[in-house]
């Protein structure tokens, strides 16, 4: 795991009470029952706080799985190589 | 009458009538509706089930939720409605505790294993044979549906609602928002929870049209989907609309102009947000309602012409009646209890002596509330201890209990902290064991999470020495309170 991705896991389990096992770049709202907008609203403002990051409210609501979440992120110069 | 006599009515009117549109974009008109609830039915008789008995339907909205519902409807059962999040233990104490014969999933969950009378909603009804006509709704059952809440002692109780407490309710509403068979709503509320469900009933006697969303999610296509599917009626919940206004204003404008009404109901709006939704919608009409599940629509307000009471709840409802403080000598311009006595008012708590939420037949809230000189009350709190996080309700005793498990937790207690999107949140204050951190706050939540459902857990967890108490071991949550807003400044 890259610096970037346990920055990252570290948001998510705050805000979604995720494990490890669960930083999964496919999982999204359907496989983890704690995301729902809210959580998205949560995730965003913990992105901001830790990678300096804004996300758009129309990325934020395309949002689907945490791989898309990295993906923003890597628009926005954060990078997830090791 | 039977509710679900309201739906048969309906689709001898115009079966081939569009009724729900599902998650997914499937279409099912009135009469295909009828025909699987029918099949519904027959399957729950195979199953054993019979006029009287009481089976849970736990399911996310779905079309098939609403065959099994309108199916136990049929059948003259008693449908208690269990949200899809509910824990296996809590669905386990609402099934011995309402005396349920079957409790209908929509599929297998290992974790719900254990729990007897489990019923799967099938791949197929095609084989199944509809239930004859003249069997549906035939058994006088009094109470069509029973809802959990959550009890002022943290144990849940089971709000028994009888089909004229509904009847009233699908009346009133339909009068006041002048609901028509024309209309076409959105719903993403759940509908295992009054608010959303008693909208379907409306719609099912009117004969309107139901788009069904799983989730408040992906916003900007849900609004686009008001302009797609010609939506009419959009309700939701002020946390809901609070997100909406904030990020996607332009959108909202731009897809909810021809929106004839939205409903507000579940939590209190802050009357900026009244103002901004006004704004933002100007042609709309826009209401908020006031109740709780024992009482639901017990005053509504539609704020376009109320443009000087944002900050209230309304007037009693057609056939409600509303008074502060006792029924002898109501307050005015006062804050005391809010009282509510009408047809729509349950019938009563589920194994319970209900009395003591009762005085001369008024139905006590633990609300507390003020009415002014025009009849329009505001909402100013609770007496007792609950939280609500945009609708959803909570006892603070639910949280500890589970919080006290963890072995590291030596004390506990639970209150409501303002949250900016749902209007309040779970807070817990924890004397540790030991030295605490933030690993260990994550922890206390994720224990939360395996025991509780998601808006049950606490938000933020704050260590403290020793929980204040008063002489007879009472928390004394204010200050606890006051502590948060001290954390705040």
């Amino acid at each position: 795991m890259t610096p970037n991705d346990e920055k990252l896991m570290r948001i998510l389990e705050e805000v979604l009470l995720i494990d490890e096992s669960q930083y999964n770049d496919d999982y999204g709202p359907d496989e983890i029952e704690t995301w729902d907008s809210l959580a998205t609203v949560n995730i965003a403002a913990g992105l901001e706080k830790e990678f300096g990051y804004s996300m758009d409210p129309e990325v934020m609501a395309e949002l689907e799985c945490i791989g898309d979440i990295k993906e923003a992120l890597k628009g926005g110069g954060v990078s997830f190589q090791g | 009458m039977n509710i679900a006599q309201n739906f048969i009515s309906t689709v001898h009117r115009q079966p081939d009538k569009l009724f729900l549109i599902g998650p997914d974009g499937s279409e099912y008109t009135f009469a295909d509706i009828y025909s699987l609830a029918r099949k519904f039915a027959t399957l729950l008789a195979q199953e054993g089930v019979v006029p009287n008995d009481r089976v849970i339907i736990t399911f996310p909205n779905s079309v098939e939720y609403f065959i099994c519902y309108l199916g136990a409807l049929f059948n003259s059962c008693t449908a208690l409605l269990v949200d899809f999040r509910t824990r296996p233990q809590h669905l386990d104490y609402f099934r011995t505790n309402g005396g349920v014969k079957r409790w209908i999933a929509p599929k297998h969950r290992p974790e719900f294993d254990n729990i007897p009378g489990q019923m799967i909603y099938p791949d197929n009804l095609a084989d199944i044979d509809e239930m004859p006509e003249d069997k549906l709704c035939s058994v006088e059952n009094p109470i069509a549906l029973i809802m959990y809440t959550s009890g002022s002692t943290g144990v849940p109780k089971g709000v028994c609602l009888g089909h004229d407490n509904l009847q009233h309710t699908i009346k009133s509403i339909s009068s006041w928002a002048n609901i028509e068979g024309s209309d076409r709503e959105l719903t993403t509320l759940s509908l295992t929870h009054l608010f959303g469900l008693a909208h379907v009933h409306i719609y099912w006697t009117h004969g309107g049209t139901v788009y069904i969303e799983e989730k408040f999610q992906k916003i900007p296509q849900l609004l686009q989907k008001i302009t797609d599917l010609n939506i009419t009626s959009f309700p939701g919940t002020p946390g809901g609309f609070k997100i909406i206004l904030d990020q996607f204003r332009d959108q909202f404008h731009e897809h909810g102009k021809n929106l004839k009404y939205i409903i507000v109901n579940s939590a209190p709006m802050a009357p900026e947000y009244v103002q901004k939704m006004l704004d933002t919608l100007p042609n709309t009409r826009f209401y908020m309602y006031y109740g709780l599940t024992e009482a639901s629509r017990s005053s509504y307000i539609c704020y376009n012409d109320n443009r000087t009471k944002l900050v209230t709840v309304g007037r009693p409802t057609p056939g409600a009646e509303i008074v502060i403080g006792t029924p002898d000598k109501p307050l005015r311009n006062e804050i005391g209890e809010i009282l509510i006595k009408g047809p729509h008012v349950t019938k009563g708590y589920l194994g319970i002596d209900s009395s003591e939420y009762f005085i001369d037949g008024w139905l006590k809230t633990g609300d507390s509330g003020r009415m002014d000189d025009d009849g329009f009350i505001t909402w100013e709190g609770r007496i007792k201890e609950q939280i609500n996080i945009d609708g959803l309700k909570l006892t603070p005793m639910e949280v500890e209990e589970v919080l006290m498990e963890h072995k590291r937790v030596k004390d506990c207690a639970v209150v409501a902290a303002p949250d900016p999107i749902t209007g309040e949140a779970v807070a817990a204050f924890v004397v540790p064991e030991g030295e605490p951190d933030k690993k260990l706050e994550i922890e206390l939540r994720k224990f939360c999470k395996d025991k509780l459902e998601v808006y049950k857990i606490p938000k933020q967890i704050l260590f403290i020495d020793a929980i204040p108490r008063t002489d007879s071991g009472k928390t004394k949550r204010i200050l606890l309170k006051e502590q948060l807003s001290g954390e705040k400044e």
